[in-house]
């Protein structure tokens, strides 16, 4: 009997150590094929860098407008990559905040100027030379760390897969830990400069919002409120609790309700000051859809009026499965007031209102002077793109994506070229185009869900 | 006596093992069922099709031919079994066909939905299955928040796919089919709702194995997880 089983055993343990082994190769395989991947983002970032520093080093030496054009237009480019190629390497763990900024800085400012000069064609100024100067010597930085870094890598054959899953998976530290200490050494020289400050129109903005009117409310009076909201809305609550509390750009208490005779909640934010709802959403299931967007529409605005909200113009509907989202922007002498927007969701179901956001509405709406446009309607449409076919032209002020507080009197032409629809935003003072919307809806497919 | 005993149990030790080791190897496909692929014809492939069609994947004819129709069949189920979904029917395979009944497993349902809620809602199933609907809103948000941020990528795909970045796409949680619950919430973020009032980051206090973590401002709690900036 031994005699069978010895070589049997044999057998299998050379049998189970070579697929130990084809197993173990095929596992390095994989790892190198995502080293691979890492290396090359790491080595293109560094490549990046370089061309940044020195593009930046040519628009400071060169006097010709052309050639400057031309690196800047290089360094928008380059600044673009080296984000998407620092996100490409495993180094979550390292705070970087000043280096992606860095270099969004460098990708604003250079399009900054590429988009002024542009027009003008003029020489940089004394200002955008010593901006340029100083980010020169903050790339200049950053490119010498990344070759040392990119040095020692390549010496020593080190390995992002080793610092992802050493590093980053288990916390730990490894017995080299050049990448990693060397990204943490580019933030800090990089934080030890003094911050840059530019001036307006470089970096988009989103509208600082407007403080919000009313005293402070405590959170028993924030239960209250929402207990009588959906009370109103949706017949008797059987529970309000507290969910949470936050401090964001508008603090707000986080309230859950829950109807009688129901499970699932709804949930309602209630600014701390002033105790506005300023989102509702309900998070029922929704039936085969039973009404059209009109009737929708009106049980949207219906709610909308029994809220307060006066003189609203309808400006975007969208779609959801069996939800119809309606977004409504207020008027003022009839001109539609962009950046107050309020959202609505009304289920097709029944007709209610099962989401309301008003952030922007809180946020922004304030009484505008009202200017009249220097340019008569009947010029702007007949200085349109012949192919645009204008549908609906109305008044609009727009908020500026790039100056605080400005808001733009444009001239709000819904059209379309062939099947394509589009919103401009023409300047109503200038005759520019200030903005252009195209409407799409995103594509949907089939897909599975458990 | 003892010796006997001894054979007899470490004989069915081994057989056990062999059993055992064969059934992770490739084995059964040369001993009973052989890989089937795309082109591929005969006898099991119609088997292969009789199956799916009782399963619910498959709807064409069980004509013994592997086209593209059987091959996207197959795809769907080792997707809806979380097996790799390369259309091979490997041993793999086999043995989940065998297993599975008729309406078992995963209760599966499909909807329609654009590929950016998708990609979110499966990050948001990955990420926060357990956690409460606002708490899954809430970590959508955070995506949406990054993608608008400038210091992080610019699509909702690469904010995901940053490495390091997210959990459930490192230990491939994501390459799940997502919770009707988190299809809802990645609705909800995407058409802008923001629990947590503007969060890049957030973590779990318990699993964090990241220090430097803690020195975001922390804005709110939700569930297990706690959002920052």
């Amino acid at each position: 009997m031994r005699k069978i089983i010895i070589p049997v055993l044999l057998g299998l343990l050379l049998w189970t150590g070579y697929f130990g082994y084809t197993q173990h190769k095929m596992n390095e395989d994989l790892a190198r094929r995502t080293e691979n991947q890492y290396q090359r983002s790491f080595h293109e970032l560094v490549w990046n860098v370089e061309t940044i520093n020195s593009q930046l080093a040519q628009t400071l030496i060169s006097s010709s407008p052309e050639q400057v054009m031309l690196s800047l237009t290089n360094l928008w480019r380059e600044a673009f990559a080296a984000s998407s190629n620092l996100g490409g390497i495993p180094i979550a763990m390292v705070e970087l905040d000043k280096t992606e900024e860095l270099i969004n800085d460098i990708a604003d400012y250079s399009y900054f100027i590429l988009k002024k000069n542009n027009l003008e064609n003029k020489k940089l100024t004394e200002k955008e030379w010593d901006k340029l100067q100083e980010l020169y010597e903050r790339s200049l930085v950053v490119r010498d760390e990344l070759q040392k870094i990119e040095s020692t890598v390549l010496n020593r054959d080190l390995s992002f897969v080793e610092v992802e899953t050493v590093v980053l998976r288990n916390g730990k530290k490894l017995d080299d830990n050049t990448i990693v200490e060397g990204f943490q050494t580019i933030e800090q020289k990089v934080k030890a400069f003094p911050d840059l400050q530019f001036d307006e129109g470089v970096h988009k903005i989103e509208p600082e919002p407007r403080s919000i009117d009313g005293k402070e409310i405590t959170e028993e009076e924030a239960v209250q409120i929402a207990r009588r909201f959906m009370n109103d809305h949706d017949g008797p609550i059987a529970a309000a609790e507290m969910s949470f509390s936050a401090d964001g750009k508008i603090p707000v208490f986080g309230v859950k309700t829950v109807k009688e005779g129901e499970k699932i909640p709804t949930y309602l934010e209630i600014t701390k000051k002033g105790g506005h709802v300023i989102q509702m959403y309900m998070e029922r299931a929704i039936n085969e859809s039973k009404l059209d967007f009109r009737a929708a529409e009106e049980k949207a605005r219906q709610f909308l009026e029994k809220h307060d909200f006066k003189d609203i113009d309808l400006v975007d509907i969208n779609t959801d499965t069996n939800t119809a989202i309606f977004t409504f922007v207020p008027t003022q002498k009839g001109v539609r007031l962009y950046s107050d927007m309020v959202k609505t969701h009304v289920a097709l179901d029944n007709g209610q209102v099962i989401a309301f956001d008003q952030t922007s509405y809180l946020s922004y709406h304030h009484e505008r002077n009202i200017g009249t446009p220097k340019i008569r309607e009947e010029e702007i449409t007949k200085s349109m793109n012949p192919n645009f076919e204008v549908q609906q032209i109305a008044l609009a002020y727009v908020p500026s994506e790039f100056k605080k507080g400005l808001e733009v009197l444009c001239y709000e032409v819904r059209g379309k070229i062939k099947e394509e629809r589009f919103i401009l935003f023409v300047n109503a003072d200038t005759g520019e185009d200030f903005r252009i919307v195209r409407i799409t809806k995103p594509r949907e497919f089939e897909v599975t869900v458990r | 006596m003892r010796d006997k005993l001894l054979v007899k149990t470490l004989t069915v030790v081994l057989l056990l093992t062999i059993f055992i080791v064969m059934a992770g190897m490739d084995f059964f496909s040369v001993i009973d069922n052989r890989t089937l692929l795309y082109g591929t014809t005969g006898q099991d492939v119609q088997e292969l099709q009789i199956k799916l069609k009782d399963l619910g994947y498959y709807t064409g004819e069980a004509d013994g031919i592997f086209d593209l129709e059987t091959h996207s069949a197959v795809k769907w189920f080792q997707k809806r079994f979380c097996l790799r979904n390369d259309g091979v029917v490997d041993t793999l395979t086999w043995a989940m066909l065998n297993i599975i009944g008729p309406g078992q497993a995963f209760a599966q349902n499909s909807t329609t939905s654009s590929n950016d809620v998708y990609i979110l809602a499966k990050m948001i199933t990955g990420e926060a299955r357990g956690e409460p609907y606002i708490g899954q809103v809430a970590v959508g948000a955070v995506i949406m928040n990054r993608v608008k941020s400038s210091k992080f990528p610019n699509s909702v795909y690469a904010v995901c796919f940053q490495p390091g970045a997210f959990d459930a796409v490192r230990d491939g949680q994501y390459y799940l089919p997502p919770t009707s619950t988190a299809l809802k919430a990645a609705r909800a973020a995407i058409s802008g709702w923001d629990p947590t009032n503007g969060a890049l980051y957030y973590w779990n206090p318990a699993t964090a194995t990241s220090k430097w973590i803690w020195s975001r401002r922390i804005l709110l709690r939700i569930g297990k997880h706690v959002f920052g900036i």
